[in-house]
């Protein structure tokens, strides 16, 4: 029973969720939780383009050391918008509100999530976050950086801080929402015989996500209402006037933007623990080690924020505390790491889009990872921090490490969503043209901001332009690179390749199902007998090596 | 249905608890303890009230462990806020280094201090102050040097 | 490989039974779960007011103890009393829609939703005493700025006048006002919602919708309703019984 071959792949049927009924209102009022994940793969989609479209004109701006493209505001502006659209809008929405939303009920063997209107509610919710932040943008914009830092955007920035505010705020209740649902479900509504040793990686990631996004989401959202009721009210409790603190917004703003690049990370590892397990055809190594760390990575991750303040007035000695918790938060991840590489080895290992972004993930995030270990040491902190240095770590880590995995997944999940294959020659291009391009645009910025380039800043030194300009030149290239699976995935939905429920031959639970699925995703609700990554037995092999010539057979 | 129906005497019972502890910690608020334990008592009370109602009001002590769970971790999250970022407020002064929020108005942000020779000793003067606050609300910071 | 594990084709499904649950057991374990976590991130929601709360009490403890001692104690407690009968109210509501008794349950609501609405008038007459006292920090009122008037020393006592203790300052005070109204306002705007949800309860159960089988909505809001009776249970003494002790002294 444990064979792939003896699997039974269910014959297409003629109505799936796609053509289950047609009509705009049966799409933007639907409760199946598919069309739901694929209304938020357009919507942020659509935000992470306009997101690259500020990232181009920061990028346009510092191929020149003079300030001449833009005005230092709209520069400041640019930045900002880049930021908070980048992180609040894409990113922490982006694997667990497309690929979560539509994967989990199926790799746990239920017809939906716990709340199906909830989930609907959940994207209404950040349509209309999106639409104040839009409105905040067009209006004028925010130059306060997105982390918004006292007192400067409540006392005396000129911009449209509170709406933009309030755009954030709204959408925090989209997280909220979404984690609260995927943790009910995977604690209700996993099929019998799923324990939760038997659940894929991806939905320990999801769960660990979830916890994140429960616990942290809302302190974002009181610290916004602070900062707009001070902005608004001209008195408040950030306003050194009063005896306030500044660095207090500090605390409780990174106390839930540090795990907050949790929330955009932990999904990303999830998608990769299963790329990597189903594309070298072995079991994941050391599976409740992945998943514990998972679970660690959510927890530790809630008490480093202060790593954010290193170089604020905060006390040297809770910055020893923060320094050596920042150091040891790292562990889970190279865990993490550890067993990913150990399942490659002496696998057989094929090449397809979704092993290639894998493969890249594991070495940009470790990269990312261990510049991050450089940030955390106090002393040479105080020599980095608001250089390029800590922006070519953290892009390392969301570009490198984040979208990598989105991709990544996106291509390998796509016979499952639409039915439809995507052009293998044209994503294994394009995701080398991304790799290096991505490169080529931030590793230059690791050099550059070490010898002391400073972020957030439109003008800079002469001897800066040679890094800025490679930058540019990646960026161009990783531009490129990412329009190519956009014209492709939507070439696929009409011309590609039908595929059926199980393309990749893997015994997983959700390609037990008809691609793309029907409504309710299973005919019956299965059964679960066998773990997750159980693939058929490998013939033996010959053990031949230098080291153990005693096993040569003839 | 597995659901555990509370009786009704340990709602009443609960409720008269309550209000008891309500009236306590009026009373208690006029007597002046020693030291801090004012606020000690006052916390006791309230976390007392809220633990009734939390496990009775609210069930939990019916509920499965996962419920449990679920109550102990937001607890121990909030105590990891409050931990973590007490761990910076109250060790700021143990340096020597000036923080910000010493005297409400003008504060010293970062003094640096060097050492010259004065009457053929070494001495430490204060090379430079930067202060942070206002003079009125609303208005710019003074920033002197 | 894969088998039917569906129930036995005979049992009826309640007509509440949600289509992606297999059963109304399951649906009910969901649904409290569900309001479990969505009370966490209110734990955590509130707790951020509570550290910065924290905080200043700590730096400014003569000031916080001033401010607090102009507090009306008695109109705070009486709305302690009020929102602790009020959940008690509530359990019974819930007690009473789990064991089918309709009229009870009926009364229970209703005088929670009453006894909700006397919280949140009580609170709005404290809020006009305090614009009258001029003690709206910041100018969040434009015409009325914080400027309240300060008790000297020798003179009679006035209600209306702000007895400041030694080491006390008005800037310190505003904060206090700050944070009260910040903390208290944000817990009126929680008590609206509640009242809001239990007049859906009302209605829904008019029309007889919930019986011992099905009652999650009921049990449901009545843990929001709880949360919000806890959190004002550590409202009241931190912000009204801070100083009092002081008052004597």
């Amino acid at each position: 029973m444990r064979a792939i071959e003896s699997f039974e792949v269910p014959a297409p049927p003629k109505v799936n969720y796609i053509n289950a009924q047609y009509g705009l209102k049966s799409w933007l009022l639907t409760k199946d939780h598919k069309r739901i994940a694929l209304l938020y793969l357009g919507s942020i989609t659509f935000f992470f383009f306009i997101g690259g479209l500020y990232a181009m004109m920061i990028r346009l701006e510092l191929l020149t050391p003079q300030g001449d493209l833009l005005q230092s505001t709209t520069y400041n502006k640019v930045f900002t918008q880049h930021g908070i659209i980048m992180v609040f809008f894409f990113l922490i929405p982006s694997i667990p509100a497309t690929l979560g939303n539509f994967l989990i009920p199926m790799m746990i063997g239920a017809k939906d999530l716990a709340f199906p209107r909830i989930n609907l509610l959940s994207w209404y919710i950040y349509l209309l976050g999106g639409v104040v932040t839009i409105y905040a943008l067009l209006a004028g914009g925010v130059d306060t950086g997105w982390t918004f830092y006292t007192p400067f955007s409540t006392t005396f920035s000129n911009s449209y801080v509170v709406a933009t505010g309030l755009g954030i705020f709204i959408n925090g209740f989209s997280s909220i929402l979404t984690g609260l649902n995927f943790i009910v479900t995977i604690h209700t509504m996993r099929a019998p015989g799923m324990t939760w040793f038997r659940m894929p990686l991806f939905c320990w990631s999801l769960y660990a996500t979830s916890l994140v996004m429960v616990l942290g989401t809302p302190v974002i959202a009181i610290t916004i209402l602070l900062l707009a009721f001070e902005r608004v009210s001209r008195v408040g409790i950030f306003d050194p006037g009063l005896g306030g603190d500044p660095v207090l917004f500090q605390h409780l703003f990174w106390f839930y933007s540090h795990p907050a690049v949790y929330i955009m990370v932990l999904p990303s590892m999830g998608v990769i623990s299963e790329l990597v397990a189903n594309f070298s055809r072995k079991n994941i190594f050391g599976y409740s080690f992945v998943a514990f760390s998972s679970l660690a990575i959510a927890v530790f991750g809630f008490l480093v924020w202060g790593h954010h303040l290193f170089v604020t007035p905060q006390s040297i000695y809770a910055g020893m505390i923060f320094s050596f918790l920042s150091f040891a938060v790292a562990i889970p991840s190279a865990i993490k790491v550890f067993n990913w590489t150990a399942t490659l080895y002496k696998s057989s290992i094929s090449y397809d889009t979704p092993m290639l972004y894998a493969l890249g993930f594991i070495g940009l995030f470790t990269i990312g990872g261990m510049t991050g270990l450089f940030l955390a040491s106090l002393a040479v902190d105080v020599h980095l921090s608001d250089t390029y240095f800590v922006v070519a770590h953290f892009h390392y880590i969301m570009v490198g490490g984040a979208l990598m995995g989105y991709l990544g997944g996106l291509h390998y999940w796509w016979p499952k969503i639409s039915g439809r294959m995507y052009p293998e020659g044209w994503g294994r291009f394009s995701a080398l043209v991304i790799f290096v391009g991505f490169n080529l645009t931030f590793l230059p910025q690791f050099v550059a901001g070490y010898l002391g380039m400073p972020r957030r800043y439109h003008a800079y030194p002469p001897e800066f332009q040679v890094f800025n300009v490679l930058s540019t030149a990646g960026a161009s290239i990783l531009g490129f690179g990412m329009l190519i699976p956009a014209i492709y995935f939507v070439w696929s939905m009409r011309y590609g390749k039908h595929a059926d429920a199980n393309p990749w031959h893997l015994p997983g639970l959700e390609w037990r199902t008809p691609s793309p699925p029907p409504t309710e995703n299973f005919e019956v609700t299965p059964i679960v007998t066998w773990d997750a990554y159980e693939f058929a037995p490998r013939e033996e092999t010959e053990v031949v090596g230098k080291f153990r010539p005693e096993l040569e057979r003839t | 249905m597995s659901e555990h129906i509370v009786p009704v005497r340990v709602y009443i019972a609960v409720f008269l608890v309550l209000l008891a502890g309500t009236a306590l910690t009026v009373a208690a608020a006029f007597y002046d303890f020693p030291w801090q334990l004012n606020t000690i008592v006052a916390l006791t009370i309230a976390t007392a009230k809220a633990t009734f109602v939390v496990l009775y009001f609210m069930h939990v002590r019916y509920s499965v462990r996962l419920v449990w769970v679920i109550v102990a971790s937001a607890l121990f999250w909030m105590a990891i806020m409050f931990a973590l970022t007490f761990s910076d407020y109250r060790t700021r002064k143990w340096d020597g280094r000036l923080g910000m929020i010493y005297s409400p108005g003008c504060s010293v942000v970062s003094r640096t201090s060097i050492m010259r020779r004065q009457d053929g000793q070494f001495k430490r003067i204060v090379a430079s102050d930067v202060l942070i606050g206002a003079s009125q609300k609303g208005q710019a910071p003074l920033i002197s040097l | 490989m894969t088998t039917d594990a569906t129930t036995a084709p005979e049992v009826h499904a309640h007509r509440a039974l949600q289509h992606h649950f297999e059963n109304m057991e399951q649906q009910r374990e969901a649904g409290t779960l569900g309001m479990w976590v969505f009370l966490v991130t209110e734990i955590m929601f509130f707790g951020g007011m509570f550290l910065a709360y924290t905080l200043y009490r700590s730096l400014f403890p003569a000031s916080f103890a001033s401010a607090s001692n102009h507090l009306d104690i008695t109109l705070g407690t009486l709305n302690t009393g009020v929102l602790i009968f009020s959940s008690f109210t509530m359990a019974m509501a819930v007690y009473f829609t789990q064991i089918g008794k309709h009229r009870p349950q009926l009364l229970c609501l209703t005088i929670t939703l009453l006894l909700g609405l006397t919280f949140l008038g009580v609170k709005a007459v404290e809020y006009y005493d305090k614009y009258e006292d001029h003690l709206i920090p910041g100018r969040l009122i434009p015409g009325n700025p914080f400027n309240p008037a300060v008790q000297e020393e020798g003179q009679k006592p006035d209600p209306h006048k702000l007895h400041l203790l030694q080491g006390a300052t008005v800037p310190q005070v505003e904060m206090f006002y700050w944070i009260y109204f910040a903390m208290t306002g944000m817990h009126a705007l929680h008590m609206i919602i509640g009242a809001g949800l239990l007049t859906f309860l009302l209605i829904f159960s008019l029309k007889r919708r919930f019986d011992p089988e099905y009652h999650s909505p009921v049990e449901v809001i009545g843990l929001y309703w709880h949360f919000v009776d806890i959190v004002w249970i550590f409202l009241f003494p931190l912000l009204y019984l801070l100083g009092r002790h002081f008052e004597h002294g």
